[in-house]
């Protein structure tokens, strides 16, 4: 990695703010969840923070994202809105949704989080839905869809990869690869050897990215929207990045037998908040104002978690509420 | 290059004869209401079947599409049941229930066909894990238009027949169509440099007319399956000369031009051997009439047969 | 024709894994497909092990593609196989919905008889704890509606033995199993198997008899129906308690002879009532002789809305023990203040995840 940043100091640093926001949002979720207060499953993206960090902060505000069910760094990264965030945890009415979504679903339609789900690949299509309608309404909007090396599987990101490339859409495919599927290997699922090999046989730009490093997956996003604004076709990410934590839960499985001591030991070296970090203070950033700019995120946390614990639980009247279309 | 025609070519080339023309037979019948059925013919295609079905032998087993009646009697589905199914008779190789779609013939490997297009690629894939857990040295076949390969189970097959090197052979039957869409319009992969990065090992018949060079590929490919070398892939090009379902000609329908049509005819086995053909019709038509005469005089199925076999 | 199910004192879980392992041992060409199977969690512990004995070329990890997955079980069982397919949760079965309705389903009479597609689908049903809208759906109905398939939903540890063995040995079409992830750690004590009324495994299964009310339930519901029925037998209520287990093979007398002593009908269902287990009940009963009714039928069953997360809304989602024995109690006195005392639980889920059995 670069020791010193490339970028303007203000986006260095804004980097590194999203990507302790993520981290220190999920920090505390692993402090609080024995509490029992967020009756939810947690899929928690700790470890994986750059992928979404450096993608959604390409998109520099003229873009929506799509994410998997693995959803906390992107739903964050994308709104910073952590009130909203912990109050859906929590199941509370401050929440994106009135409680009703938990940790799979969230969303923030008017900042362009236009969801995220518990199944498999089902926002893959999604998204070209979505990147259709900002081809004829809002040129120069992309989409990024985010999905995990397992989604890669279904027949329909293939659907979705082939339709995406013959209609030209302005959709970004963000693979974030960790090499596992719960617990199941890429090469325990896969007969082919490399993905992005496939994906080049498509009309289509296949960008990759091994660095784990927030500035070059930023870098990557930006140089991707370019050339697909210019090229008129959808592009492909295959991110690898690592999960620290167990695939559904708060805690690390590092003694699971599908784990490999080397390969945690290589991942958690290029710690992507770590690494940013010491990145900002190399370039002269001075320690002191990114320990300011990290208590202030601390406590703004704090302020979430309490409001969401003070928030409303829903009352029955909001049962059947969304259930079907509803004149306001 | 032309040699002269050994018995094998004549085999073939009367197999082809016979599926035009119970075809055209069934054409010539369908403005009767005779046979109340979709038909999707193969008329054009048929070199495809017969060449494929010559390299198996009766216990390699074959899926194949709803374009479906040149398989069936190229893998030796009798025609008087073929008929009578398409006429919806008791006597029909299925009672009547299934019609042009869903033709079979498991004695002898003939599993059946599906209106869904892509949904019997799987199944091609799931009978070679079971023939390779039973050790045998059976080969399957799964057939499929060009327009499956946009489909997510295709690529979910191909991906599972690499992962667990099973034997089947993928056949992409492509006449450049899906229904009336061309592939130019749909495709944004190139489906066999696609294949082949899947580390499967690929084929392209650019005649899909020429009837020993399908055999012997065929023959070629299954024996590496047996081998135990894995699956292949195999794209046959080939040319419908009918509309996508029913009995007529569409050149005028304006997504194909009669010119395209005209390659294909001129490398029609049955046109390029006519003279061996001529001395084959009269045996053909007696054999379909026979098959018709056994329809007609089939017995529609019986009220009862209504709910036999649902489970 | 009646008998006692299979005699066991396995958890719902532990009989999963004998299940599993003795469909492995008992045919050499049954597979088991699924995601997850081999990993160290080993679908919640019902197939850990296998592979080990019985070897991965035999119990198939598979990639995330149902629907491709699903097709390749489908022509393994053409080709002489056995497929058991798992899906940790019920909601992931729908990216495979053609194979299974418009192929599986289908293949033995669109072919007029001339194919058995012999094979068995396990969903697991979620439930609680904020699994939401895309982890906790109950889905028999959808599949009940489909002629050639059988759905069975176990509710207990012997039923799933019996039940599951049938369906390896001797059953030849396409069967879907819904398991219930709250019942996985319960013991059920042999006395308390219900007794099996009918000819095969797949039958209906009788739970309790009793004389003032017929509650007709599925899988957990038929758990929550013995509680509530232990509960209001002490308090001189009387319930004859049906488990359905087989879903799409209803046997319609068993219901009526019920109905014709109680006179008075609850249905139970663990998923939504429009167009489901309670409407096909009452289909049942207002075809064959509604008059034996003496009170309009009461079915319980999942809020008309997606499964919300929020435990305050879940626990309103839900029929619970209160809800249910309030129901049962006002169908019998026939008023709603009738002075039976209710339990107070709120939460089906707080008790089963404590709750170690027996049943």
């Amino acid at each position: 990695m670069n020791a010193v940043t490339s970028l303007p100091r203000d986006v260095a640093l804004g980097l590194y703010r999203t990507l302790y926001l993520a981290r220190r949002c999920e920090e505390v979720i692993v402090r609080i969840y024995p509490d029992d207060e967020m009756k939810t499953p947690m899929h928690m993206s700790m470890g994986q923070e750059a992928v979404s960090v450096g993608i959604c902060k390409a998109l520099a505000g003229n873009g929506d994202v799509i994410a998997s069910y693995r959803s906390h760094a992107t739903y964050l990264a994308h709104t910073e809105d952590h009130r909203s965030f912990f109050g859906e945890l929590h199941g509370r009415t401050n929440g994106t949704a009135d409680g009703k979504s938990g940790s799979m679903h969230l969303a923030d339609i008017p900042k362009g989080m236009l969801g995220a789900s518990g199944i498999v690949g089902a926002g893959i299509p999604v998204a070209l839905g979505a990147a259709f309608a900002n081809k004829q309404q809002s040129p120069g909007r992309v989409v990024a869809v985010f999905f995990g090396d397992g989604a890669v599987d279904e027949g329909a990101f293939w659907e979705s990869l082939n339709i995406a490339c013959a209609m030209g859409l302005p959709v970004m495919f963000v693979c974030e690869d960790n090499d596992l599927a719960v617990h199941t290997r890429v090469s325990d699922r896969r007969g082919y050897s490399s993905l992005p090999d496939v994906v080049r046989r498509y009309n289509c730009m296949v960008l990759e990215d091994e660095s784990n490093d927030v500035e070059a997956i930023y870098r990557l996003g930006r140089y991707a929207i370019e050339q697909m604004m210019s090229q008129k076709t959808p592009a492909f990410l295959n991110i690898r990045t690592y999960r620290y934590l167990e695939h559904c839960g708060t805690a690390p499985d590092t003694d699971a037998p599908y784990r490999k001591a080397a390969e945690d030991a290589f991942w958690k070296g290029r710690d992507c908040v770590a690494m940013q970090r010491k990145r900002l203070l190399e370039g002269g950033v001075p320690e002191s104002e990114i320990v300011k700019m990290e208590r202030a995120i601390d406590a703004d946390i704090e302020v979430s978690v309490a409001a969401a614990n003070q928030a409303p639980h829903p009352g029955q009247d909001l049962l059947y509420r969304g259930v079907f279309h509803e004149a306001s | 290059m032309l040699t002269a025609p050994n018995e094998r070519l004549k085999r073939l080339i009367r197999q082809t004869l016979l599926i035009r023309r119970i075809e055209e037979r069934v054409i010539e019948l369908y403005p009767s209401d005779k046979i109340q059925s979709p038909v999707h013919l193969s008329i054009g295609q048929e070199p495809v079947a017969v060449g494929l079905c010559e390299a198996m032998t009766p216990q390699d087993i074959l899926f194949t599409t709803y374009r479906g009646h040149a398989y069936y009697i190229a893998k030796g589905g009798t025609l008087p049941e073929l008929m009578a199914e398409l006429y919806g008779r008791s006597g029909g190789v299925s009672g009547g229930k299934a019609g042009s779609m869903h033709l079979a013939a498991p004695e002898v490997g003939m599993m059946g066909s599906s209106a869904v297009v892509a949904s019997t690629i799987p199944h091609g894939v799931g009978a070679a894990l079971a023939a390779k857990l039973r050790g045998e040295k059976q080969a399957v076949i799964t057939v499929f238009g060009d327009g499956a390969t946009e489909e997510g189970v295709y690529h979910e097959s191909l991906n599972f027949a690499v992962l667990h090197k099973v034997p089947v052979l993928f056949v992409c039957e492509n006449n450049a169509l899906a229904v009336h869409t061309s592939l130019a319009e749909r495709q944004a992969f190139d489906t066999e440099s696609h294949a082949k990065a899947y580390g499967i090992n690929t084929t392209v018949i650019e005649d899909g007319n020429d009837l020993i060079k399908i055999g012997d590929v065929t023959a070629k490919l299954l024996a590496s399956l047996r081998a135990g070398g894995g699956p292949e892939w195999l794209m046959i090009k080939t040319y419908r000369y009918k509309e996508h379902v029913g009995p007529g000609d569409d050149f005028d329908a304006g997504y194909r031009k009669r010119a395209d049509m005209e390659p294909w005819w001129k490398s029609d086995p049955l046109n390029r051997y006519a003279d061996i053909v001529k001395g084959m019709e009269a045996e053909v038509k007696a054999e379909i009439d026979r098959a018709v005469a056994f329809a007609e005089a089939s017995a529609p199925p019986a009220p009862e047969q209504l709910l036999t076999d649902v489970e | 024709m009646t008998h006692q199910s299979t005699a066991t004192s396995l958890s719902y879980r532990e009989a999963l894994h004998k299940a599993m392992h003795d469909a492995m041992a008992g045919n050499p060409n049954a597979l088991l497909f699924g995601q997850g199977i081999n990993d160290h969690k080993g679908i919640f512990g019902t197939t850990t092990g296998l592979a080990d004995k019985f070897g991965k070329h035999r119990l198939i990890e598979v990639p995330l593609a149902e629907e491709g997955v699903t097709g390749n079980c489908i022509g393994a069982a053409l080709n002489g196989a056995y497929p058991i397919n798992v899906h940790i949760r019920s909601d992931f079965v729908l990216l495979a919905m053609n194979q299974i309705i418009n192929l599986a389903a289908k293949y033995k009479y669109m072919f007029g008889g001339l194919f058995d597609v012999p094979m068995l689908v396990r969903l697991v049903i979620g439930r609680s704890w904020g699994q939401g809208a895309q982890h906790s759906q109950s889905l028999q109905s959808l599949f009940a509606h489909i002629p050639g398939l059988t759905v069975i939903m176990p509710a207990s540890s012997g039923s799933i033995v019996d039940s599951y063995a049938h369906a390896v040995r001797k059953h030849r079409g396409p069967v879907i199993s819904l398991e219930h992830r709250l019942m996985y750690d319960l013991k059920f004590e042999p006395e308390h198997e219900p007794v099996v009324l009918g000819a095969t495994p797949f039958s209906q299964r009788k739970v309790s008899h009793g004389s003032d009310v017929t509650i007709v339930s599925t899988s957990i519901m038929s758990l929550e129906a013995r509680r509530a029925g232990e509960w209001l037998a002490s308090r001189g209520i009387s319930c004859d308690i049906i488990d359905l287990h087989c879903v799409s093979h209803i046997d319609a007398d068993v219901i009526m002879k019920s109905v014709a002593r109680t006179g008075k009908l609850l249905v139970a269902d663990t998923s939504w009532q429009p167009y489901g287990v309670s409407a096909e009940v009452c289909r049942i009963v207002a075809m064959r002789d509604p008059g034996v009714l003496k009170a309009p039928v009461v079915c319980m069953g999942m809020a008309a809305a997606p499964c919300p997360t929020a435990k305050a809304l879940e626990d309103i989602y839900y029929p619970n023990l209160t809800t249910l024995t309030d129901a049962i109690a006002t169908l019998v006195r026939g008023k709603k203040d009738n002075g039976i005392e209710l339990p107070h639980e709120r939460s089906m889920a707080d008790v089963y995840k404590k709750f170690k059995g027996p049943f």
